[in-house]
């Protein structure tokens, strides 16, 4: 199947113009905390989502680091440089926050890798499965390929971008997505 | 399976989730502890900035002494070094009765500005944004052109 087909942008329901968001952004970097609590109920959602997707679902974990990520974005407000989306500025950065932390998780790879055997098997098929069969089939992949999966195919980032941010060739983002692809479809039932 | 139906899957497992708590709060002490905690780092800031000043203020001064006639120079000299805060090699460059005295006052004043130019550039870099140095950082320059100019005319 290929990939570029797949991806899904992901938006704000009513993203916030970015005229305001450049005027909240440059108030908050001269220090306007109230503006930087706009920004961040404006894309809180947003970011929470990707990193619970990422983190395997685990919300006390998200919230951590939701939490870190934004802390983080305050102090290095003054280095966005308003050439790109200040969301998509700040997704990156939240996203490289979730990936630090499953780095340091990585030594519980192959257990989760063991559990997902386990449960793959199961005879709910792709298309009719609900939301939360696919979170949980999605959580239960194994980090690495969970994170290529939700960036590839949710987020809808390039392997390139992905590849440069996990710190891997773009062949191994490829094979990657292929394998998580594999598992997913395995965990939810449906041969390969 | 088909892309369409994979995309339609896919789909169902992205989008905003809210948190189950408001984590502002949170974020809000935390990013208040950050600042506590940079607020030491400021200092050398403000200090470069100060000695910035200072060394500025001095160069000017030479600058005025170097454009008054010797005799007036050597009274004026005697005063003013008295009561201000002068660099002395400034003041000892201005009281040399030497025929190149002039050149090289011109010569401390241009070291002494590309000195606080340099400075001032390294506090910017601690503090880009700090709108009060960038003007010194164009006062400064704007100096160091006078200087250059002078030097060539002289």
């Amino acid at each position: 199947m290929d990939g570029s087909a797949l991806r899904v942008n992901t938006q704000l329901a009513e993203p916030p113009r970015e005229d305001t968001v450049s005027t909240l952004v440059r108030r908050a970097c001269a220090g306007d905390t109230r503006a930087f609590e706009t920004l961040y109920r404006d894309h809180v959602g947003r970011i929470y989502g990707t990193i619970l997707r990422l983190v395997a679902m685990d919300r006390a974990r998200a919230e951590e680091l939701t939490q870190e990520a934004f802390v983080r974005a305050w102090q290095k407000l003054g280095s966005f440089r308003h050439e790109s989306a200040f969301s998509t500025w700040l997704h990156r950065l939240s996203v490289n926050t979730a990936l630090m932390a499953l780095r340091g998780k990585r030594d519980t790879e192959s257990a989760d890798e063991e559990a997902l055997e386990l449960a793959a098997g199961g005879e709910v098929p792709f298309c009719a499965a609900e939301r939360g069969d696919l979170e949980r089939a999605v959580s239960d992949l194994p980090p690495r390929a969970r994170a290529v999966l939700v960036l590839h195919d949710v987020e809808g980032w390039k392997h390139e971008e992905i590849s440069a941010e996990l710190g891997m060739a773009v062949g191994s983002s490829k094979a990657q997505l292929h394998r998580a692809r594999g598992l997913l479809r395995r965990a939810l039932g449906e041969a390969a | 399976m088909s892309e369409f139906e994979w995309r339609n899957g896919m789909r169902k497992v992205g989008g905003p989730v809210e948190p189950d708590r408001d984590l502002w709060p949170d974020i809000a002490s935390k990013i208040s502890a950050v600042a506590q905690e940079k607020r030491p780092s400021r200092f050398p800031a403000f200090a470069i900035a100060a000695g910035v000043l200072v060394a500025s203020g001095a160069v000017l001064f030479a600058w005025q002494l170097q454009n008054q006639p010797i005799p007036q120079q050597t009274t004026q000299e005697t005063t003013l070094a008295a009561n201000t805060p002068v660099p002395k090699r400034v003041i000892n460059n201005v009281v040399e009765n030497d025929e190149h005295a002039p050149r090289k006052v011109l010569a401390n004043a241009s070291d002494e500005l590309n000195d606080a130019s340099a400075s001032i550039q390294q506090a910017l870099e601690q503090r880009p944004d700090a709108v009060f140095l960038v003007n010194l950082l164009n006062k400064t320059n704007s100096q160091r052109l006078r200087v250059m100019k002078k030097s060539y005319a002289g």
